[in-house]
């Protein structure tokens, strides 16, 4: 004699005639003489042919075409270049998941250029010095750094002195440099000592920067103006 | 077979291609063979995931997405032995990855705060009332329901033995496990199914 438990552990098998003989008849024998067993042994029976005869559901009318349409875009995929690949990545049908990804990457991208842009701006700009330059940038209190196309020079009045020319310059690098543009600076000019002065002064216009030549016990003379405005 | 001399045309009977045959085919570039491989399979494969997940969109999707794993591996068609079984794979692993993904949903929008009196109120659906359905609907109602309470194991077996009508190898063979654990989650599948459909049955007794 088998119990309950052990008669409904073999109940798919005994219903489906898969036990040996022996076995069968030992689970029959339970299930004639226990009526839970018996229930529970023909309701299975009934499970298992509604499942059995459960209807059959139907692919809609445009399966087919849908599965067409996604064996093509694998075609091309598999076959294609990647230029020709690219356009099979994307969804047939537009999904909000997708949507919302390609806006979301759109923002990042906007962001991480203006960011960069203002990056670019920020970045401390130079003070080149070279007598063949002739670009000057000029620079104003609302720009950072502007250029400007016509050139620009700070030549002395006997053209001897070395030319200053500002390609680019900063209000960062207005405070680094402004020792140095703003130096005295002497030297020889047809056997005179010349004592000059660079000085930077904001003007409505813009960044002006002027050389003075103080000749020897003489007073300041003001030699040239150049005024970086646009 | 053979013409007769007498001219006496005898019926020749065309040899089906095996799947495997049709496989290499589609892999040899002939269009037709993967539409008589939908052909063959759309039907079966369509009864067992919507019977696995519920929902005829989403079986659709996922038996779209099972041919298509069979034309990307088209190229090795020489390893695959059992190609009724090997489809049935994907589409049952599919079908699995659904439910589980629906199952992360429903732990998160079960995860919401109750409101203060504990209850959410539900709009009752009229569209589909008891007692406008018929009774075929009904039946397949009550057991939709009963299978909804087996875990994704237990349903897939079931389905592939009682509505499918493979044979226990093959399931096994489809599942991945023994043909004696096959058989163990079949009966447990039943014995949940008529334990959940007792009173209903008794009902329309």
């Amino acid at each position: 004699m088998i119990d309950c438990k052990r008669a409904q552990d073999s109940m798919s098998d005994f219903i489906e005639g898969l036990l040996e003989t022996e076995k069968h008849n030992i689970v029959q024998t339970h299930v004639d003489g226990c009526s839970l067993c018996a229930s529970v042994c023909e309701r299975m029976r009934r499970v298992r042919d509604l499942l059995n005869g459960l209807p059959q559901v139907a692919s809609s009318p445009t399966f087919e075409h849908i599965l067409k349409d996604k064996l093509r875009l694998e075609r091309e995929r598999s076959e294609g270049t990647l230029w020709r690949r690219l356009p099979s990545y994307l969804p047939i049908r537009p999904r909000p998941a997708f949507a919302f990804s390609m806006a979301c990457l759109a923002v990042v991208i906007g962001l991480f250029l203006v960011k960069s842009t203002l990056l670019q701006k920020r970045q401390p700009l130079f003070i080149a010095e070279s007598e063949h330059s002739t670009k000057v940038e000029r620079i104003s209190p609302s720009e950072d750094t502007v250029s400007l196309g016509s050139p620009a020079r700070l030549v002395s009045d006997r053209n001897e002195a070395p030319n200053y020319v500002l390609r680019k310059i900063s209000p960062q690098h207005l405070e680094l440099q402004r020792g140095y543009l703003s130096s005295t600076w002497q030297s020889q000019f047809n056997r005179e000592y010349i004592l000059g002065q660079t000085r930077l002064q904001w003007t409505s216009e813009g960044l002006q920067a002027v050389k003075y030549v103080l000749p020897s016990a003489t007073p300041p003379r003001r030699l040239q103006t150049v005024t970086f405005s646009p | 077979m053979r013409e007769s001399a007498a001219g006496v045309r005898v019926q020749r009977k065309q040899r089906t291609p095996a799947d495997e045959e049709l496989l290499k085919k589609v892999h040899e570039g002939d269009p037709g063979a993967f539409d008589m491989i939908v052909k063959r399979y759309k039907m079966r494969l369509l009864n067992f995931v919507f019977r696995f997940v519920g929902d005829r969109d989403q079986a659709e999707e996922l038996v779209q997405e099972t041919f298509l794993r069979v034309f990307r591996e088209r190229k090795n068609h020489e390893r695959i032995s059992n190609f009724s079984t090997w489809i049935f794979t994907i589409a049952g692993n599919l079908a699995k990855s659904e439910l589980r993904r629906r199952k992360r949903w429903r732990f998160f929008s079960l995860d919401q705060p109750e409101s203060e009196e504990g209850t959410e109120f539900e709009i009752p659906d009229e569209s589909q009332r008891p007692d406008d359905l018929t009774h075929d609907r009904m039946i397949e109602r009550a057991v939709e329901e009963a299978m909804e309470t087996l875990s994704p194991k237990y349903r897939e077996a079931v389905i592939l033995r009682d509505i499918q009508g493979f044979a226990y190898e093959e399931i096994a063979e489809i599942i991945g496990c023994p043909v004696g654990t096959v058989k163990s989650r079949v009966n447990r599948a039943r014995l949940r199914l008529q334990e959940e459909l007792k009173e209903w049955m008794e009902g329309i007794q």
